[in-house]
C-alpha cells in the first residue's frame, strides 16, 4: 500500500520538497537511467507538459517518495498529440475525460519483478483515482513490451496504431478503459485492497479543471502531510 | 499496402479480443501469421536452465517434428535465437544475431531447425509476471522479407495473442496459486513419471518433489496424484 497525493496547479505548494524529490527521480529514471534527454545542471527532468493543466501522483511509502507518475488531460497538449500523433494513425484522443499518462517512475531502491511491488500499487492507485475523477480512458505513449501487463489486469486495451521503434523502443499508442472491473483486477493482481489516492488543500477535479475554483467545493481527505515534504 | 496491414492487425486484435477457446486463438493466429509469411510459430514462457520448455507453452503452432525434437533435445539451452529473447526486450530477426562458427551447438540447433523447415524467423519478447519473460517465436521456411510494418503487425498481434491465451487459462488464476515447481511436478506427474523420476527430471530431491506433490494435492484439494492430474486437466493446469 502507498499514499498516493494528487499534487496539481492548486495544491502543488504544500509539496515543495516532496515535488523537488518527484522531478529528481524523473531525472534519474528518465535523463540519466533511459537517456531520453540531455543532462542538465539543475538534476531536474521537466518538459513542456508540466504545465498548469498536468496532475502529478506522487506516491508515498512511509513518508519516502518511491513512485511518481504524471496525467494531463487529452483536450489539452499532451505527449502524444503534440510529439508523437503518427503512433496513433486511428485518432488521437482529444477529449477532456480522457487522461494522457506519462513518466512514470519507481526509485531504484523499490522495484521488483512481477505485479505485487511498488509499480502494481502506483499503476493501482491511478486507476481508482481515474474512476473518482470520471476519466474515461487512460493511456498514451507506451512501451509495447508492457503490454502484457495490462493484459494480466485484465484492462481493456485499444491501440491507436502499429507500434513503432523510438530510440531504439517499440512503442504504441495504447489507452486503458477506465471501469471498476480494471480496477478490480488491478487490485487482484497487484493484492491491494485499499483507497490509496490522498487529497491534500485545494485540489482541482481532472475532468473540469479550469483555473477558477470549482463550484462545489471539493471533499478534501485529511491526510497528514508526511514530514518529509515540509 | 501499409493501411492494409494496419487493417489486418486491428481485425485480428478485435477478433482474438473476443476468443477464449486456446485452440480458436492459435488457428487464429495461425492463419493470419501465414499470411504475413509466417507459417509457423510458438508462444512461450521462456524457461530458465534448470527448467523445461513444455510447462511454459502457451500456443504451439511449429511442425510437430521441430517441436518433438527440441523439446526432447531440450534445445532451448543451446539455442542462440531463443536464448536471445532471455536479455532483450525488443523484437528481433534471426538474421540480426551473428553466430559464430565455434559456436557449434548453438549452429546445431539452427541446421536441425533447417532440416525441419524452418530457415528464418521474428522473435517477440514480452512482459510476463509469472516466469522469467515470455516470447513468441515466428518462423517461416523461406527467407524472410518482411517490412517493418508487417513486423510491427506481427508484434501486436502476438501480444493480443498472448493476452488472450491467458485469459482462455483463466481458471489458472483462480486457483489457489501453484508454484512454479508444483506446476512442474503436476506436468510430469501427467506424463506417468514417479516422484523418482521427477526429482531426477528436475534434478531436486525426491523428499522435495514428494513435498511438492503434497503441496499440490492439498491446493487442488484431491487425494492422489492420478486425481490432482485429472483436476489440473480438467481446470486447464495441464494442456491436454
Amino acid at each position: 500500500m502507498l499514499d498516493v497525493h494528487v499534487v496539481c496547479a492548486t495544491n502543488r505548494h504544500l509539496y515543495g520538497r516532496a515535488l523537488d524529490d518527484y522531478f529528481r527521480w524523473r531525472y534519474r529514471c528518465y535523463t540519466l537511467e533511459k537517456g531520453w534527454f540531455p543532462p542538465n545542471e539543475l538534476g531536474l527532468e521537466t518538459d513542456q507538459f508540466d504545465t498548469d493543466d498536468a496532475f502529478h501522483l506522487l506516491g508515498f511509502h512511509e513518508g519516502s517518495l518511491v513512485a511518481g507518475t504524471r496525467l494531463v488531460p487529452c483536450h489539452r497538449p499532451t505527449l502524444l498529440s503534440e510529439v508523437f500523433p503518427a503512433l496513433a494513425t486511428r485518432g488521437v484522443p482529444g477529449a477532456r475525460h480522457q487522461a494522457d499518462w506519462t513518466r512514470m517512475f519507481v526509485v531504484p531502491a523499490s522495484r521488483r519483478r512481477g505485479h505485487q511491488g511498488v509499480a502494481g500499487a502506483m499503476v493501482a492507485a491511478l486507476m481508482e483515482y481515474c474512476l473518482d475523477e470520471g476519466i474515461s480512458a487512460v493511456g498514451g505513449v507506451q512501451e509495447t513490451y508492457w503490454l502484457p501487463r495490462w493484459a494480466d489486469f485484465g484492462w481493456d486495451v485499444e491501440i491507436l496504431g502499429l507500434p513503432q521503434t523510438i530510440a531504439g523502443t517499440s512503442c504504441v499508442a495504447a489507452m486503458f478503459r477506465c471501469a471498476p472491473e480494471a480496477l478490480e483486477g488491478v487490485r487482484a493482481a497487484t493484492g491491494i485492497e485499499g483507497m490509496q489516492i490522498r487529497r491534500r488543500g485545494p485540489v482541482l477535479r481532472f475532468v473540469d479543471a479550469d483555473p477558477a475554483p470549482a463550484s462545489q467545493p471539493r471533499r478534501i481527505d485529511q491526510h497528514p502531510v508526511p514530514e518529509a515534504f515540509l | 499496402m501499409t493501411l492494409q496491414i494496419e487493417h489486418v492487425a486491428f481485425d485480428f486484435i478485435d477478433d482474438v479480443k473476443r476468443l477464449r477457446d486456446p485452440s480458436a486463438i492459435l488457428d487464429r493466429l495461425r492463419i493470419t501469421s501465414a499470411s504475413l509469411g509466417y507459417p509457423y510459430f510458438i508462444l512461450t514462457g521462456l524457461p530458465l536452465p534448470n527448467q523445461r520448455l513444455e510447462p511454459f507453452v502457451m500456443l504451439n503452432a511449429w511442425p510437430e517434428v521441430w517441436y518433438e525434437r527440441y523439446t526432447a533435445e531440450e534445445h532451448f539451452h543451446h539455442d542462440r535465437v531463443g536464448q536471445a529473447a532471455m536479455r532483450t526486450t525488443e523484437p528481433y530477426r534471426w538474421s540480426d544475431l551473428a553466430i559464430g562458427a565455434e559456436d557449434r551447438s548453438a549452429l546445431r540447433v539452427m541446421d536441425e531447425a533447417q532440416s525441419c523447415g524452418l530457415v528464418d524467423g521474428f522473435i517477440v519478447p514480452m512482459f510476463s509476471s509469472d516466469s522469467w519473460q515470455q516470447a513468441c517465436a515466428f518462423a517461416t521456411d523461406r527467407p524472410a522479407q518482411s517490412s517493418d510494418r508487417e513486423l510491427a503487425a506481427l508484434h501486436v498481434m502476438s501480444v493480443f495473442a498472448a493476452g488472450a491465451a491467458r485469459a482462455a487459462f483463466q481458471p489458472l488464476r483462480d486457483l489457489p496459486e501453484l508454484t512454479v515447481r508444483e506446476r512442474e511436478c503436476l506436468h510430469w506427474a501427467a506424463a506417468g513419471k514417479s516422484a523418482w523420476e521427477t526429482s531426477q527430471i528436475l534434478g531436486i530431491g525426491l523428499e522435495t518433489v514428494r513435498t511438492y506433490r503434497r503441496t499440490l494435492r492439498t491446493k487442488l484439494d484431491v487425494a492422489t496424484m492420478a486425481q490432482a492430474v485429472a483436476e489440473g486437466c480438467r481446470l486447464g493446469i495441464i494442456a491436454s
